[in-house]
């Protein structure tokens, strides 16, 4: 096993490095140098090519990749534009806020997920089947962004239960920890709800339609013909064949989850790294902008190997070959 | 041939009407969708028998602008789907049909394609060019090829190594007309499904590029942008974000029924 | 000890209704081998699954009783029918893999059912059970294999694996539908033999459903032919064999081929296909296909009835027999 982990690690470099590759192609090629943006307006012409030199952007983009690619491996991002701080740090400032925000999002849709398919898949065609599969359907049309809006315009301006944005309120720094726990979890209540509705849609569809499937099996109709109750046949039996495929769905979804929370960051202004990525683009923080691609890429591809691993750990026709 | 569910007629229909409005409701209309009213600046109407949908800050009736926002959303969504498909449709006929190491290093693309968030990828790249409706439209398509790439493969892959193709073979027929006579028809209802799906997410992304002020840029309006213009007036004006929003969602939500019942249809198995 | 009474069962598809099994009814005694024989679609399967109320959705018993020591299992509660569903009545079925979840050891399935039906029953024991019904069927180095998932075993070896756990309970009756039809020719001869040997160890009844009469004749005490969701004839296999009397009972031995090359037969050759069960002929459904039909047969069903004089086991509905005295 742990070969097998070690070796899927290793190959999932490659990619990293042509993700890598490819973003930063695409960012560098763009006409417009982002000096033009960042330095003092009075150098001269001759000063901003001597600068250009100097940092090295009037070499090849090639070469400047193959530049940022060792730097990278040694740990080092560069510098942010906008900040002079180096990305690295930046990255590791916003990281709890994201972790927060993406872990307890992913247990909550899996908490949900896995009991509202197997009931749902259990009753097909009855009302609460239909209700779950219209309620799904919604949320996958929804567009994120515009629930978050809605959940703020209702919860927030109408009802004025929760605040709007941010992480905790800046009045309670000094207040018992306690107590800042209780304001960050009002915060972070509106985002999380926002990705929960969205990321659970299709993942119930998946699960739902995986149960039907494994009722129809052989195997069901033979554990029933020994007399096994409906309750333990769907609990059991076809819980465990059902959550293999839910595995692999999930990290499939990741790029989707990842990206939209991106977003859902942005509008609550919640301090994580979506919301410092975006902000990077919008300041054309090429550093900052490769930061966050290589991090959420990582994050991406690290999910798909537990996926994988998950998967193979819980298929025995797939760990014995 | 099963009938279609009256949800999906549902759909059809809302689909219908929206496309018919989206055409003709600006041209008939004398009310211009981007002119601003300037005895009712910074005023928003709420919605009422001369306003059905109200109108914004500028005081442009939003029901005008709301399906001239629809025209956008529809021009993306056939555009950029009629991209990934082309794109999809063509590297996945030709990673099913060449050799192992071709079919390898285009898979090898896909995966990592589809390791990017592309959300991501698509606004850095909207920020670098010149925010317009074209640049959406290439980007989304240049984007999300990746899953029509795989559905053409595997299609192709399965019929490949079938009875009947082998016996199409034994009885002389060539490989371009194998190609195109027996196998393209047979990718063709995933691939109808896909574009179906395709276009409700085209509408979204290009909903969220123009939320951000990356995609089509005011006075035209979208849903987008629309959306974002509103995100001053939520407390007063909350029609101004309800609307657009409820339009994108009906919209997708519409493609997506029709998409399902189409799998649905093509796949009796899986329904 | 299970009488089957008049069952008929039925199947809504769309708007469509599929009646599947028709007014059937049979015996199974203690300590005997019943063969059902059919060919696919004749609704031998749907006869078992009847008797076990294991019908998909879409599928229901309308009428008549399945008796199970006096008792009518259709009018019986679900929770009464789990506690004779594996216990009393096993069930094997045609692709041994496919009916062993794929996901648990098959150490884990057999404990399961030993201890679904006798709850005292310690984890230990069930295991040391569990490693002796593996050896009772033929299964080397049980005790290891244990910890074994279903696709580690060849298809043979699962259907052994199968019958393990379906005669874990001792059930008195043991229903295998097809349980040799995806096995190869020589393993199917080891199953067929190893079901007798338990059949004699435990006492108990097999119904041994299949559309191979070969298979039948050389096993059951009984032999019931059935064709479109009705038994057409009935009798002992030297009944059967000796003087056939239905004509789709004389095609069906016609059509098991001799290995003898210096035996040549015309075989009864069949008109078509079998009828579609959506559409059942009238009179006699056999009579589209039958080379003796006559005018009668198309417009009246014929009654199921001893016509044989020399025997008082055999059983057939056919029109050819009708005026003959009894």
């Amino acid at each position: 096993m742990f070969g097998y982990f070690l070796k899927r690690l290793f190959s999932s470099i490659p990619l990293l490095i042509g993700i890598t590759f490819i973003s930063f192609i695409l960012i560098n090629l763009a006409p417009g140098s982002p000096l033009n943006e960042w330095a003092d307006p009075s150098l001269s012409i001759e000063d901003t090519q001597k600068i250009k030199t100097n940092l090295g952007l009037n070499d090849p983009v090639v070469v400047q990749y193959g530049r940022w690619l060792k730097n990278a491996l040694k740990g080092d991002l560069g510098r942010s534009y906008s900040y002079s701080k180096p990305v690295t740090a930046m990255l590791k400032e916003r990281m709890p806020a994201t972790l927060l925000l993406s872990i307890s999002s992913l247990i909550l849709i899996l908490g949900i997920t896995l009991p509202l398919g197997l009931i749902s898949g259990a009753k097909k065609d009855s009302f609460f089947d239909n209700f779950v599969l219209i309620f799904s359907f919604i949320g996958l049309s929804i567009p994120t962004f515009w629930l978050g809006l809605m959940l703020i315009l209702g919860f927030s301006l109408k009802l004025n239960i929760l605040p709007t944005s941010g992480f905790i309120d800046p009045q309670l720094s000094e207040a018992s920890l306690w107590i800042q726990l209780i304001d960050i979890s009002k915060h972070l209540a509106l985002p999380l709800l926002t990705i929960v509705i969205g990321g659970l849609a299709s993942l119930t569809r998946y699960h739902r339609f995986g149960i039907i499937k494994i009722l129809s099996q052989d195997y069901i109709l033979a554990a029933k013909a020994r007399g096994i109750s409906k309750t333990k046949l769907l609990f059991i039996h076809a819980f465990k064949n059902a959550s293999i495929p839910i595995i692999t769905i999930l990290g499939l979804s990741l790029p989707g989850l990842i990206g939209g929370s991106f977003i859902i960051e942005y509008i609550f202004s919640w301090p994580g790294m979506g919301q410092l990525g975006i902000a990077s683009i919008f300041s054309r923080d090429y550093p900052v902008i490769m930061g966050s691609i290589v991090f959420s890429s990582i994050l991406i591809i690290l999910g798909n190997l537990f996926a994988d691993i998950a998967y193979t750990y819980a298929d025995p026709r797939i760990r014995l070959k | 041939m099963k009938k279609f569910k009256p949800l999906s007629l549902l759909s059809l229909i809302f689909l219908a009407g929206l496309v018919f409005l989206a055409i003709f409701l600006p041209l008939l209309s004398n009310t211009d969708p981007n002119t601003f009213n300037p005895d009712l600046i910074g005023d928003a109407l709420a919605p009422s028998l001369t306003n059905w949908f109200g109108t914004d800050d500028l005081g442009r009736d939003l029901f005008i602008r709301t399906f001239s926002g629809a025209r956008i959303s529809i021009l993306v969504a056939v555009v950029s789907v009629s991209i990934s498909i082309s794109i999809g449709l063509i590297l996945g006929l030709i990673s099913g049909f060449s050799s192992k190491a071709v079919d390898s290093i285009l898979m090898r693309f896909v995966d990592l394609m589809m390791a990017i968030p592309t959300i991501f990828l698509i606004l850095t790249i909207q920020v670098i060019l010149t925010p317009s409706i074209w640049n959406v439209m290439i980007v989304i398509g240049l984007t999300s090829w990746m899953g029509v790439t795989r559905i053409v493969r595997a299609e192709v892959l399965s019929i490949r190594e079938q009875l009947f193709i082998t016996a199409a073979k034994a009885r002389g027929i060539s490989n371009t007309k194998l190609l195109f006579k027996h196998i393209l028809p047979h990718t063709l209802p995933p691939v109808i499904v896909a574009a179906t799906l395709g276009m409700g997410s085209a509408i979204l992304t290009e909903s969220v590029l123009s939320f951000l002020g990356l995609g089509v840029q005011p006075p035209d309006a979208s849903w987008g942008n629309m959306l974002d213009n509103s995100l001053g007036y939520m407390r007063e004006s909350p029609w101004m974000a309800i609307v657009p929003g409820t339009f994108i969602t009906l919209t997708v939500l519409a493609l997506n029924i029709l998409g399902d019942d189409c799998r649905a249809k093509f796949n009796p198995k899986e329904s | 000890m299970l009488k089957v009474e008049n069952i008929t069962t039925i199947f809504k598809t769309g708007q469509n209704t599929v009646t599947a099994v028709d007014d059937v009814s049979f015996d199974v005694p203690e300590n005997s081998t019943i063969g059902l024989v059919g060919e696919s679609g004749s609704g031998k399967s749907v006869t078992a699954l009847s008797i076990l109320q294991l019908l998909s959705s879409n599928g229901k018993t309308t009428s008549g009783k399945v008796l199970w020591k006096d008792e009518d299992l259709l009018s019986s509660s679900e929770k009464s029918f789990q506690s004779i569903r594996g216990k009393e009545i096993g069930l094997i079925f045609q692709n041994p893999l496919a009916a062993l979840n794929p996901v648990f050891t098959i150490g884990n399935q057999l404990v399961e059912t030993l201890q679904l039906h006798n709850p005292k029953l310690s984890k230990l024991n069930a295991l040391e059970k569990a490693e002796h019904l593996l050896t009772e069927v033929n299964i080397p180095d049980a005790k290891k294999r244990l910890n074994d998932y279903p696709h580690q075993f060849s298809l043979g070896m699962c259907q052994r694996i199968m019958i393990a756990i379906t005669i874990a309970m001792n059930p008195k009756l043991l229903i295998a539908d097809e349980p040799t039809a995806s096995l190869d020719v020589t393993i199917q001869a080891q199953i067929l033999h190893l079901l007798n040997e338990l059949k004699i160890k435990n006492k108990m009844s097999i119904l041994l459903i299949s559309h191979d009469l070969g298979v039948i004749a050389q096993h059951c005490d009984h032999v019931l032919i059935m064709y479109l969701g009705k038994i057409v004839e009935s009798g002992t296999p030297l009944d059967i064999f000796k003087s056939p009397q239905h004509p789709y009972t004389q095609a069906l031995i016609d059509s098991i081929p001799n290995p003898d090359p210096s035996i040549k037969k015309e075989p009864t050759l069949l008109k078509g296909d079998i009828p579609s069960p959506l559409n059942i002929p009238t009179g006699c459904r056999f009579h589209t296909r039958c080379p003796k039909a006559f005018d009668t047969c198309e417009i009246s069903e014929p009654p199921f009835q001893n016509h044989l004089k020399n025997s008082k086991t055999s059983k057939v509905a056919c029109h050819l027999f009708e005026n003959k005295p009894k």
